[in-house]
């Protein structure tokens, strides 16, 4: 009963700090892409559908990577006895995994979809293939190194605060 | 009948507004347990905040999936960021961010808070209060911006 209480917090921040970086990540870039003018044209080349199982996969991907940074890294979650530059490394390297994964995954949903409008030719798929295996693979790595580093970052800063949260409320009388 | 097309951009409008509405009754709920905390005990309202930030992450990840599906819908024909629009939608986003990011304390809290068997309802209700201000001003805005 215990252990699965237990389990069940961890996992509670895991899908919290997986849902956070997706979400975060996506507002962002959206915010960034309207204000330079350039929302519009994307959104109107993808259908509602594509879209959706777009940002389903990205956010699959991101808990599964999240998952697999803080396995075995709880004490107590939240808190962790992992010193921080390991779990920033982790981070950053699931990242880049994330991004390799993320990035097979907009190739099946685009290919899927460009499939069903019947504008798919075999010569586009393996085009395509060719330039998803290697220069974007490698290109989605990197992106996806930065990212992590960078979410790694925000979320060690974040927990810093809830721990000063929590010892603030704990001193008081 | 209603085309298919049309029953997915309702159902995408549909799945945002009920997100909304789960995140604000949520935060809530748990803001009044915890004011009530002589007739709630605080091992409760604990339980109740970590069921509910199940609830809170999931739809907030469906808010950003269906909100960019909702401005997918205007395409080309999206307003210009410097129109009165735009404003309001770049303050929405960013204030839906803050959200995100300001939620991310109070999860952890809750978990630790759970953990340790150590409620603290006066933070709980601070945190929750917060949260449900934070939301009815988003709503607000998506209300202002869905009248153009």
């Amino acid at each position: 009963m215990a252990e699965r209480a237990i389990r069940d917090r961890n996992l509670l921040v895991v899908f919290t700090l997986g849902t956070f970086h997706a979400s975060v990540l996506i507002a962002v870039l959206v915010v960034v892409l309207y204000a330079n003018g350039g929302l519009g044209s994307l959104l109107s080349g993808l259908s509602t559908i594509t879209g959706l199982a777009l940002f389903s996969a990205l956010w699959a991907t991101t808990v599964w990577s999240t998952n697999r940074t803080l396995r075995g890294a709880f004490t107590v979650a939240p808190w962790t006895s992992v010193p921080p530059d390991t779990l920033i490394a982790r981070a950053a390297w699931r990242g880049g995994v994330n991004g390799i994964i993320f990035l097979a995954c907009v190739g099946l949903i685009v290919g899927i979809s460009a499939a069903f409008n019947g504008d798919l030719a075999f010569g586009v798929i393996g085009a395509g293939f060719l330039f998803f295996a290697t220069v974007g693979a490698a290109v989605a790595f990197v992106i996806g190194f930065v990212v992590g580093l960078l979410f790694a970052c925000i979320d060690l800063a974040l927990v810093t605060a809830t721990h000063a949260i929590l010892d603030d409320k704990k001193s008081r009388p | 009948m209603v085309p298919a097309v049309h029953a997915l951009s309702l159902f995408v409008r549909w799945a945002h507004v009920a997100g909304m509405a789960a995140i604000l009754g949520g935060a809530l709920l748990v803001w009044w347990l915890g004011v009530r905390r002589n007739r709630a005990n605080g091992g409760l309202v604990v339980e109740v905040a970590e069921r509910y930030e199940w609830i809170f992450w999931a739809a907030i990840g469906l808010q950003v999936m269906t909100g960019v599906g909702n401005l997918g819908v205007f395409g080309e024909a999206l307003p210009a960021p410097a129109s009165g629009w735009g404003t309001k939608l770049i303050v929405k986003l960013v204030a839906v961010l803050a959200l995100a990011v300001l939620s991310v304390p109070r999860t952890l809290a809750v978990v630790a808070m759970a953990g340790d068997k150590r409620p603290h309802p006066a933070l709980l209700s601070a945190f929750y209060g917060g949260t449900a201000a934070i939301v009815v001003g988003i709503a607000g805005l998506a209300v202002w911006l869905a009248h153009g």
